[in-house]
């Protein structure tokens, strides 16, 4: 093949293959069959994914405890790695499971720790507060109706001294929804109807956190998913325990499920009562 | 085709493919023993899907890719490629063939992740079965045209770059297409602007041929029009980087 030959062969092929290429994008950019969100190996929201959300608890205490700490250092309480806590503290340092472990411990603390005099500036606390927030986010991800990421997730994004986004409330609410919407879907499991039901239970305390803007009806409606949520929960665990499934799960497991449907289940007397408080101030039905 | 045999030979002797037949083979069963599927068995199908197409792009993204561009480099490093062409094979054929020999190894790969999903994750509906076949092996040629133009440009940027910049580049391109541009339209969402716009439209947009979450959720096969649409599309790009391989490739070591 001469040359010739051969730069025209490229040239042929640059411009059919950019041709195709570039009609063939414009159609597909917006395509819905092709739309998906970024999920590397598609680990968000599948088996794997719930696994990581379980492995991810212990991470979340920590970025919990780290987003706490800055927050309370903040506000003139801290303590350092060697210091006891004060009465008033409630989260624990447990025990090293050994010696080698206090010792990594004690590394992996030194790695983190801010031995600068000078108070960090408020630019450093955003940002710590915002990582915090992101990793908390991709915990809840992984798995939406992990009770526990949730939970934490939530907290931190509904607490304003925390959170770092201009307007707490509606992209709360927003997450509640979400959550709602993927764990009542979920027809495999008990426990994802009791995040729906705490879910519903948080947008509730959301709305009484600023209850001029929402109407009696709106909590009417978030409090019947919070009933259907519960009455899910226990048609799936009737179902599961018929089939002997619910016996294959660990004890701690068991013991945590019926703990937090209780604990549900008093919020819910609590928030209906709430409600009808509310309505009777406005003179609603 | 002497190169592409010495090519397949060479890789064949080197075993390492073993590794990764082997991880196509076992992990879409032993994974899911790690996922919630161990817990709800109604999700051991979907485990064993994303196991089995997840192991197989892991191992082309990374052993596919660094094979390719190591033979890239020892054909003009070790004087092989100047041989080859004294013997009146040109630069283009040779790096067809070690193109061929490279693709030859990942072929086997994906035919047995779709087997799987064929054979030991089966919907149990009728109406789904046949979507199922469907999708497979839509995934199938969608996942080998892009592989094969990443395979080719690793090729050709190792025989002039070296088989380090020949593997990390592709693999850093086969990673923006797959995650990055998701994150360029993330971007656009919350502010449009002309060059993020221009730089997506101008990327490869190889997350169009990932179809796992249509096979995780069922979501059933592409639609023909959007199928053959999706096909020209990673034709055109296969096209426009065999261009660019062709012009990269070289059969001398230029030290």
């Amino acid at each position: 093949m001469s040359h010739r030959t051969s730069h025209l062969l490229s040239l042929l092929l640059l411009g059919t293959g950019a041709a195709a290429w570039a009609w063939s994008a414009a159609g597909l950019a917006t395509e819905p069959a092709l739309r998906f969100p970024t999920n590397p190996l598609g680990v968000k929201r599948s088996p794997y994914g719930e696994v990581l959300a379980m492995a991810m608890q212990t991470p979340i205490n920590r970025y919990w405890e780290t987003g706490v700490e800055e927050h309370e250092e903040h506000e003139g309480h801290h303590h350092g790695p060697g210091e006891t806590c004060t009465e008033g503290d409630d989260h624990d340092h447990p025990e090293p499971a050994s010696a080698s472990q206090g010792w990594f411990d004690e590394l992996n603390e030194a790695a983190n720790l801010r031995n600068n005099p000078k108070a960090a500036p408020p630019a450093l606390k955003f940002w710590v507060r915002r990582q915090i927030e992101d990793q908390l986010r991709f915990a809840y991800e992984l798995d939406p109706s992990h009770y526990g990421n949730y939970c934490a997730y939530l907290f931190f994004l509904a607490e304003p001294s925390l959170g770092t986004r201009p307007e707490l409330t509606p992209s709360a609410l927003a997450l509640t929804e979400d959550t709602i919407r993927y764990s009542l879907a979920r027809n495999d499991d008990p426990r994802p109807a009791l995040t729906a039901a705490a879910a519903a239970q948080n947008g509730l305390g959301l709305m009484f956190s600023q209850p001029a803007r929402y109407s009696i009806p709106d909590m009417r409606r978030l409090l019947d998913t919070l009933d259907q949520s519960l009455a899910r929960h226990r048609e799936l665990r009737d179902a599961w325990i018929a089939s002997g499934q619910w016996g294959t799960l660990s004890q701690e497991r068991r013991d945590e499920a019926t703990e937090r449907y209780h604990f549900l289940e008093q919020l819910r007397h609590a928030a209906a009562a709430t409600i009808d408080r509310l309505a009777r101030e406005r003179g609603a039905p | 085709m002497r190169l592409f045999r010495l090519t397949f030979a060479t890789i064949l002797r080197r075993k390492s493919w073993a590794i990764c037949a082997l991880a196509t083979a076992i992990l879409p069963f032993a994974l899911p023993g790690f996922s919630m599927a161990s817990e709800r068995p109604v999700l051991l199908q979907p485990a064993r899907i994303q196991a089995a197409w997840g192991t197989v792009w892991v191992c082309s993204l990374l052993w596919g890719l660094f094979t390719a561009a190591r033979q890239g480099e020892s054909n003009c490093r070790s004087g092989l490629g100047e041989y080859f062409q004294t013997t009146g094979v040109s630069p283009t054929r040779q790096w067809l063939e070690l193109w061929l020999a490279s693709l030859a190894y990942i072929l086997p790969l994906v035919l047995l992740a779709a087997g799987i999903c064929l054979t030991f994750a089966m919907p149990g509906d009728a109406a789904e079965r046949a979507m199922w076949w469907q999708i497979n092996a839509q995934y199938t040629v969608l996942f080998l045209l892009v592989i094969a133009s990443l395979l080719g440009l690793a090729i050709a940027i190792a025989s002039r770059f070296g088989s380090a910049a020949g593997f990390t580049l592709t693999l850093g391109l086969a990673l923006y297409g797959l995650y990055g541009v998701g994150l360029i339209d993330n971007l656009q969402q919350v502010e449009a602007d002309p060059l993020l716009q221009t730089l997506s439209r101008f990327s490869p947009q190889y997350r169009w041929a990932d179809l796992t979450q249509r096979l995780y959720f069922k979501l059933g096969a592409l639609p023909a029009p959007v199928f053959w649409k999706t096909t020209a599309y990673f034709v055109g790009v296969l096209a426009v980087s065999t261009a660019v391989s062709r012009l990269l490739f070289r059969t001398k070591s230029a030290i």
